[in-house]
């Protein structure tokens, strides 16, 4: 990318910020995200070792926004390298999709509580670098479950500043792990097998107490005038699934969001 | 300033959540030599595959070497033990590497004759006219194609292919030399053979471990050579091994079995029918072991190496004299 553009592009996004609406119907909002996410990650599968480092990160939000709830569709991807204390590194990979219905439950002036249900589809797939054989090996999970929150809302000159924490945890689903030496899943292991019949011989339940996905999502958001946003956050989340071999996984993102009210 | 207090709230959040991703996740183990002792047989005892076919108990050598661990041992020497115990297991495909060495048992290619000279084939049969196509050497020797490959580790092209078939056509046929190739990527032993067939032939099967017992396998896969998509040779073909022909190459003698028009000519290769798996220690250190199997359509078992048709020594008058007997007698072979 030329420099000039880069040194514009500040500049371009607060314009942006103040000045576009987009038109279309009444409470849509479309979110930009970038940042980095720090992560830290153990698949016992590949090493007993922990492995750490800095993803670059970023996506896409729609925002459905209704008297009665918000539906919030999100779409992240994120990579980079990840290190072990010796090391050792993996490339690391990941793409995640996932929906939060929210109802705002009960207001106490500009203080809200917030209820509702979430579904994360997530694929991870990470690539130890001095494996010469097998060193590919990737994960998917898809989980429902459930939204609690906060939300606070704040006069400023006109415009809002808002601060909503909302937090979660999944309490169904499934995932698919690598079997036991190869990245493919068992289904996909025994010769002829493969297909419909070899996903559903691949997944594991997501069983709550056994397998953990939780998410903490705080967000501090400066609403301008035209409804047209920006936001900094924080999105943390933890993941343990259990089978055929432990992976644990937390990842904390760092992120800048455009918001920009679709009318 | 009352009323700004709630602007605490989302600070205190950030402030808990931020770099805490550490946290959430267990320490690594301990690099004490017995964790390290520990971590690396139990790996072996449930992802390799051959304690059946070797022989091997493996609850033995535990309690053989078990003894040998102290808490106060230096790296070197722990590093010692557990190649030892490694050695055990008598696999080109198992090693153990640290900062500062790698373990290795070689005896499959140390403890048997050379039969291969590589000044003998660079000064006195490749020459100084031969090509370099990527990294495939021929010349042609008596109208005969010889190439030499070094490694299946070094990428074959389709273009290199079509090279070698367009020299290769009018002439009696090809030797294709792996002697001394100690294997690398499958995928161009699988491009090489599809070269040398006209249609698709099964040439082995393989299975992989599922679990940590030591007879948890998959089913057997059936492996086939496919012909490519250009130009193929179909004419006669030696192939010539040595015992240092390790892991690839002993896959690439395997296909050669299947093909009527090849003979495998030498000594057996070195063996190697596993694929490895890789691993690491507590310390850091990375392990491989095989962790899958690979039969011929027979059922026997490649791990020890494939067998040639025609036994040939590399005689020490005829190498003294600047003379590789194997390539003589392939030639003599094509000539007829």
């Amino acid at each position: 990318m030329n420099t000039k553009l880069i040194r514009k592009l500040p500049l371009v996004l607060l314009l942006w910020i103040v000045t576009t609406t987009l038109y279309a119907q009444s409470g849509h909002r479309l979110d930009v995200h970038a940042g980095m996410a720090g992560m830290a990650f153990r698949d016992r599968g590949m090493s007993p070792l922990l492995y750490t480092g800095q993803l670059l990160s970023g996506g896409l939000t729609y925002c459905l926004m209704q008297e009665e709830r918000e539906m919030v569709f999100d779409f992240t991807h994120q990579r980079g390298v990840i290190h072990n204390a010796y090391s050792n590194h993996c490339r690391y990979r990941s793409l995640a999709l996932s929906t939060q219905t929210i109802y705002p439950l009960r207001s106490y002036g500009m203080h809200t509580l917030l209820l509702g249900w979430t579904n994360h589809n997530h694929f991870h797939i990470h690539q130890n670098e001095q494996f010469t054989n097998f060193s590919e090996r990737s994960d998917y999970f898809t989980s429902f479950g459930a939204l609690l929150g906060y939300r606070a809302d704040k006069a400023l000159n006109g415009r809002k500043l808002r601060f909503e924490l909302p937090v979660e945890v999944a309490l169904l689903g499934f995932y698919l792990r690598p079997s036991f030496v190869s990245n493919a899943p068992k289904g996909y292991v025994e010769p002829g097998s493969g297909g419909f019949r070899g996903f559903l011989n691949s997944i594991d339940p997501f069983v709550p107490w056994n397998d953990w996905f939780i998410g903490a999502h705080p967000q501090t958001t400066l609403v301008m005038k035209n409804g047209n946003g920006v936001s900094i956050g924080y999105r943390f989340q933890w993941l343990g699934l259990n089978e055929p071999v432990r992976i644990t996984m937390a990842n904390g993102y760092w992120n800048v969001s455009l918001k920009t009210t679709l009318r | 300033m009352k009323r700004e207090r709630w602007l605490l709230i989302p600070l205190a959040t950030l402030m808990l959540l931020t770099s805490c991703e550490k946290v959430f996740l267990a320490k690594d183990p301990s690099t004490d030599p017995m964790t390290q002792f520990e971590h690396l047989w139990k790996a072996v005892d449930e992802q390799y595959a051959y304690f059946a076919l070797k022989g091997i108990d493996w609850d033995s050598v535990y309690t053989a070497y078990r003894p040998r661990i102290e808490e106060t041992m230096d790296e070197q020497v722990l590093f010692d033990v557990l190649a030892g115990m490694l050695h055990v297991l008598r696999d080109g495909h198992v090693n153990l590497t640290a900062p500062f060495d790698r373990s290795r048992n070689w005896d499959w290619f140390l403890d048997h004759p050379v039969n291969f000279n590589h000044t003998v084939v660079y000064r006195n049969y490749l020459g100084k006219e031969y090509r370099i196509t990527g990294p495939l050497h021929h010349t042609v020797i008596d109208s005969v194609l010889y190439v030499y490959y070094a490694s299946f580790g070094n990428t074959i092209s389709e273009a290199h292919l079509d090279i070698l078939t367009e020299r290769a056509e009018g002439l009696k046929g090809m030797i294709i030399d792996i002697r001394h190739n100690g294997g690398g990527s499958s995928g161009n032993a699988d491009r090489l053979a599809s070269m040398l067939t006209d249609e698709k032939r099964l040439y082995g099967r393989s299975r992989i471990k599922t679990g940590p017992e030591h007879d948890a396998f998959s089913g057997w896969s059936d492996m086939h050579i496919h012909p490519r998509a250009g130009r193929v040779f179909t004419g006669q073909v030696v192939v010539l091994c040595n015992r240092h022909s390790y892991s690839t190459s002993s896959r690439f003698a395997l296909m050669m079995q299947a093909l009527p028009h090849v003979t495998l000519m030498g000594d057996q290769t070195g063996g190697g029918g596993g694929i490895p798996v890789f691993g690491e220690l507590p310390n850091g250190w990375v392990y491989r072991l095989s962790a899958t199997q690979t039969v011929d359509p027979e059922g026997n078992h490649i791990e020890e190496g494939v067998a040639v048709d025609v036994q040939v020594t590399l005689d020490p008058a005829d190498e003294a004299a600047g003379i590789d007997t194997i390539i003589e007698e392939a030639l003599k072979r094509l000539g007829e």
